[in-house]
């Protein structure tokens, strides 16, 4: 299976609702940009499971079965949230249970230890 | 390619200039390698005939992927073995590249060299002009090997060179050829007066000034004139070469390598008027 991403979901969804569709609807409904739209229909086109005439694209039969033969896959399958993955440089070694470690005082509350000292 | 994060828009494009902008990416697809940057250059203009000529130039750009540099090769190896008659006996090639800068022509003879037949071997490829002018026997026939020539300057100074080293070295050469992928059809001024046999796989006109007719020339040098005027005239201490470097007025570009600075810097120079970095569609270093 090629890589998918959401913009390529919501182009076969569209295209299997609507017998044909118009470059720019994309764009007004989805707010895919020119270079994400192309690289969608150039992915599909690869296939031959899309036609293009005159900004016009519509399924080829070989797409509608396409579509249906991977619709679990394609519909149903949890798809992988990229923009959820925290970046690696983001990312640190955990701290061990009862690790000792030094704090970055100057992140810590100074609120909380004047409480302390004051007793509350 | 395929895996890298391309952003929706932050709004809404007209749709005349969104169709021409998809259109764009759809036929010229290393467009998209870098997807920000030719929404950005449209965004630079800011009256029809600049998109026009923006539009025109993309069209017109030779862009030289992996398999177009794969048939060039071909071709150049067919000219040097069948259409010159040379054999690997006496034939070098060398890249015209400085020992210490990487450049174009290494990639062009790194894929030329496994395009001749089976009598050729490593020692008859030089990737740079340095060792080959120094290593080179005598009666030997030399090809500098250039991926793109412009004015023609870069590899009049680079026959010189070698032509100083032979004669330093007190060489006996048969014969010096120059090949490249692409060249601009103004430089065969320069390379006539080398007095060598040369041979170029495309041969490609000035952007504006060569393929456009009379009337659309006016309009598109005026339009040209304006995008450039939002560019930063000088960074990293260079002033920026309008309409490419002495005018070359370049369409050009070999896949993953620098670009020329023969190309229209608004395809690739990185600073706005001010200081402002811009996304570009081509790098050079």
């Amino acid at each position: 299976m090629m890589q998918l991403y959401s913009e390529d979901l919501e182009f076969i969804k569209e295209l299997l609702n609507k017998k044909e569709v118009n470059l720019y609807f994309f764009h007004e409904k989805y707010l895919l940009s020119p270079a994400q739209l192309a690289r969608t229909i150039n992915k599909f086109l690869e296939g031959s499971l899309i036609e293009l005439h005159d900004e016009k694209i519509r399924l080829t039969s070989k797409g509608e079965e396409w579509i249906i033969c991977n619709r679990k896959s394609l519909f149903i399958h949890e798809r992988k949230k990229y923009w959820k993955e925290i970046p690696s440089e983001m990312k640190q070694t955990p701290i061990n249970k009862d690790e000792l470690y030094k704090p970055n005082r100057n992140k810590l509350d100074t609120e909380f230890f004047k409480n302390i000292e004051d007793g509350k | 390619m395929s895996n890298i994060i391309i952003n929706r828009a932050e709004n809404k494009i007209d749709v005349n200039d969104f169709t021409r902008l998809t259109k764009l990416h759809l036929d010229h697809i290393w467009l998209t390698y870098e997807p920000q940057a030719l929404f950005e250059l449209w965004c630079l203009s800011d009256s029809d005939e600049q998109k026009n000529i923006i539009e025109f130039l993309i069209k017109n750009f030779s862009y030289m992927d992996g398999r177009k540099l794969a048939e060039g090769s071909q071709l150049i190896a067919h000219q040097i073995q069948h259409v010159w008659n040379l054999n690997s006996a006496n034939t070098f090639l060398i890249a015209t590249c400085d020992d210490n800068k990487p450049d174009g022509s290494q990639t062009l003879i790194q894929n030329l060299k496994n395009k001749f037949d089976i009598s050729w071997k490593e020692s008859n490829f030089f990737n740079s002009i340095v060792s080959g002018a120094n290593e080179i026997p005598t009666d030997s026939n030399v090809i500098l090997v250039d991926d793109f020539i412009g004015t023609g300057d870069t590899i009049t100074r680079k026959f010189e060179y070698l032509i100083r080293k032979i004669n330093e070295r007190k060489l006996n050469v048969s014969s010096i050829k120059i090949v490249s992928l692409a060249s601009m059809n103004f430089s065969n001024d320069n390379l006539n007066k080398l007095d060598v046999e040369y041979y170029s796989v495309h041969w490609l006109k000035k952007g504006i000034s060569e393929l456009l007719s009379d009337e659309k020339k006016e309009v598109a040098t005026k339009s040209m004139e304006e995008l450039e005027k939002k560019l930063k005239t000088k960074y990293h201490g260079k002033q920026i070469p309008n309409f490419g470097y002495k005018r070359s007025e370049s369409l050009f570009a070999l896949e993953s390598n620098n670009i020329p600075n023969n190309v229209f810097p608004i395809f690739w120079w990185p600073f706005l008027k001010g200081g402002v970095s811009r996304k570009t569609i081509f790098r050079r270093v």
